[in-house]
């Protein structure tokens, strides 16, 4: 009974790993915001070549940077803003992997616990980087059933489409989210945490300047409410304190009532690519002027 | 050390082959007990390794108290046993209750409020606790009873070596199930590798470890949203769908580290008590608790509803019984009075349905339209009860209950929801195959190895984000 099993286990794996192989899908086969995460940290650990890297802009974040619509600024962008995480996972996460960017596009808008989470930490130990490396069936963006939900994602689409705008359209459930975030914005880390987060920040981002790699710093705009509360004004004024604009580059924000937010925090479809080309237009423009 | 960790593989593949090597069955060398109790100490130290000095604590405690009980002078008998107990009692409270009674009695800004606050609870003291008193009772009750006599050995060096092992045994360790002296004591003897018992093994090894990884670790990342106040903005289909999610993450939990434990310990030569009995086919509440952590309600009852006079002094002190024993069991799982809610519900439901069979004596066809009806009232309240687990403050899960009637306007995120109903098909299959199989046993057994197969391939495939087990908290 032992080794029958084993066999049909074995085939099965074999069988999936060809389909893997020689299929190319491209479906979004995250099953929620935290395989969402993992499966953009496993890519980049495992799937990225180095010296592909070299030329790219890597965008670094929170769930705030994830709605960015990456595809629409071109090959050479990788968008590794993670869900509930921040900028600090981003960076590591480059550090680790000593795959160098041309450019890291580092969101200020959160500034998290300077721990790199567990589930990255585990990728990138030998026992699950080399068999994850060696076989695509054991990466989390080929599980059997992140591949049914890709199928579901891509045929249902449109409707999904609908129902954040019909989400958006909730103008109740979105002063809710509105002021859970406002609640959570209101107080301020004390300057003693603060401090700490951002002399890790530094010393991150001074070793990736010392490689010739062209830091600059950009926010993302909240609805109004949130963006004058006392938690994103000291994060911004700690930025600049910490990374004078003598030596580092930022992206202004521009006007927040431009946007349409999905939840007060979060840009909504549309606006999300309006922002996105902004970003563009004035990454090329820090290019000009060099 | 978690069950799903690399280090645990390490060690126990080094344990394993030490363990079986020749050299432990040389005359008085007899080395296996040692061998598991040196990797029993580095599994439970692995990350904290302070612990180990309450663990020694414990086990001395209770080593010295059981001894002294069982060849101690006769009149002092009493005396020592209810002190082990107190001593495993107070120690228990001190680490897993500081905080409740902090929060309850003191200013928890500072002073004695504040140090009762920051007293670590260390992981899996509920587990080895309880252990620990029943080495203690089973000895006591020894003298009176054959099925207890013989627990001691009268060499206290071997003795040491016999009771050590019973509390650190490492499958059993940290979350269970919670082993009765009289069950276990006697199995130590030395072990062959030619008497594994392989196919068990492995039954319990796959299934357990598709239980975690396949199915509670890939329901913990739809049900973490189930907190305060992230819940407040989801759907009533999400909310109910969130709430059935984490019953059957709690059990493919609980019941997959259980099947684990059996499993391991099977390698070594020992069994463990079945912990989960397909608890959700139970058609009423006290069926329900002899399928659900059984090593925690048959200690219960052993231990505590005996003594409390059981279902002997007449039908009200049933009722108050059951429902002590049930308020404790609560307070067993954590230190927040949510978890003494909770045993009151299931303590009162099963006061309720006794008193309700005494008064009327319906008998229910099985497979009958009834009867499907009572497993799935039975199932719903059990995990309409979970959500005091889930939400600690008893607030929130108010809260819960009014948006799950409320937000019935909100957008559902359909996928979630499938998700969430998809990764807890398999507890539900896990069910009614046993359900089937008692019909047509023999179809099942043909199709055995491949349904093994298939669960071999999901662990490999997609297994969900590393997590640690839910009862590690308790």
């Amino acid at each position: 009974m032992i080794k029958k099993s084993i066999f049909i286990a074995v085939i099965l794996l074999v069988i999936f790993e060809t389909i893997i192989r020689f299929s190319n899908i491209q479906w979004d086969t995250s099953q929620n915001d935290k395989s969402a995460n993992l499966i953009s940290a496993q890519n980049f650990i495992y799937n990225f070549p180095a010296e592909d890297i070299a030329n790219d802009t890597v965008i670094i974040g929170s769930s705030i940077s994830r709605k960015l619509v990456t595809d629409s600024l071109g090959k050479r962008f990788v968008n590794l803003a993670f869900n509930a995480w921040s900028s600090y996972d981003g960076l590591e996460l480059v550090k680790l992997t000593q795959k160098k960017p041309a450019c890291l596009l580092i969101e200020m808008n959160v500034v998290g616990n300077q721990k790199l989470q567990e589930d990255v930490t585990a990728s990138l130990s030998p026992v699950s980087y080399y068999p994850n490396k060696a076989f695509k069936s054991f990466q989390l963006q080929n599980q059997p059933v992140g591949l049914v939900v890709g199928y579901l994602k891509n045929m249902l689409k449109a409707r999904m489409e609908e129902m954040k705008l019909k989400k958006r359209e909730n103008q109740e459930l979105y002063n809710l989210n509105v002021s859970m975030e406002k609640e959570k914005l209101i107080n301020v880390l004390p300057d003693s945490i603060l401090n700490a987060r951002f002399n890790v920040l530094k010393k991150l981002i001074e070793d990736f300047k010392k490689q010739n790699i062209k830091i600059v710093f950009f926010e993302v705009p909240f609805d109004e409410q949130l963006m004058n509360t006392a938690t994103v004004i000291k994060t911004r004024e700690y930025f600049h304190q910490y990374f004078s604009n003598k030596e580092y580059k930022y992206i202004d924000l521009p006007a927040v009532n431009d946007f349409i937010y999905s939840d007060g925090i979060h840009l909504s479809g549309k606006s999300a690519i309006v922002y996105t080309q902004y970003l563009k237009t004035e990454l090329n423009n820090i290019k000009n002027s060099n | 050390m978690l069950f799903t960790s690399f280090a645990f593989f390490i060690l126990l593949v080094l344990t394993f082959v030490i363990y079986y090597l020749p050299f432990n069955f040389f005359k008085k060398a007899n080395t296996q007990l040692l061998v598991l109790i040196l990797s029993s100490v580095i599994f439970y130290g692995y990350y904290a390794p302070e612990l180990l000095f309450l663990l020694a604590f414990s086990g001395a405690v209770n080593v010295l108290t059981s001894y002294y009980v069982s060849f101690g002078a006769p009149k002092h008998r009493m005396l020592l046993a209810t002190a082990g107990i107190v001593i495993n009692l107070v120690v228990l409270a001190f680490f897993k209750y500081s905080p409740l009674i902090a929060g309850t009695f003191f200013n928890t800004d500072n002073g004695i409020g504040f140090f009762l606050l920051t007293i670590p609870l260390p992981i899996g003291i509920s587990f080895f606790t309880f252990e620990g008193i029943s080495l203690v009772i089973d000895t006591y009750k020894g003298h009176t009873d054959d099925k207890f006599k013989n627990l001691v050995d009268k060499s206290f060096k071997t003795h040491i070596r016999n009771s050590f092992f019973f509390i650190v045994f490492f499958p059993h360790l940290v979350s269970g199930p919670i082993l009765k002296a009289h069950d276990f004591i006697p199995q130590i003897s030395n072990k062959f590798f030619k008497d594994i018992d392989w196919e068990y093994c492995f039954k319990m090894l796959v299934v357990g470890y598709f239980l975690k990884l396949v199915v509670a670790d890939n329901l913990k990342d739809f049900t973490s949203s189930l907190v305060y106040p992230g819940f407040m903005t989801l759907s009533t289909l999400t909310l109910a769908s969130m709430l059935l999610g984490y019953s059957f993450q709690i059990f493919a939990d609980f019941a997959g580290y259980s099947l684990i434990a059996l499993g391991l310990a099977g390698l070594f030569g020992y069994r463990l008590m079945q912990n989960f009995n397909f608890p959700y086919i139970s058609t009423t509440f006290s069926e329900f608790w002899r399928r659900w952590h059984i090593s925690l309600s048959t200690f219960l009852k052993e231990y505590l509803y005996f003594p409390l006079g059981g279902n002997k002094k007449g039908k009200v002190r049933t009722y108050i019984n059951l429902t002590i024993t049930m308020v404790l069991g609560g307070l067993w799982h954590g230190a927040a009075w949510s978890y003494a809610v909770w045993g009151a519900f299931h303590g009162l439901a099963l006061a309720i349905e006794r008193l309700f069979n005494d008064k009327f004596k319906i008998a229910i066809k099985p497979n009958s339209f009834f009867y499907y009806f009572k497993i799935l009232f039975v199932f719903l309240s059990v995990s309409l009860a979970w959500l005091l687990f889930k939400l600690p403050n008893f607030d929130q899960v108010i809260m819960y209950m009014k948006a799950l009637f409320t937000n019935t306007g909100l957008v559902t995120n359909y996928i979630s929801v499938f998700l969430i109903l998809l990764y807890s098909f398999p507890v539900v299959l896990y069910h009614i195959f046993y359900l089937k199989r008692q019909a047509k046993p023999a179809f099942f057994n043909k199709l055995e190895y491949a349904v093994y197969g298939v669960m071999l391939f999901l662990i490999f495939t997609n297994s969900g984000t590393p997590g640690t087990f839910i009862y590690f908290q308790f």
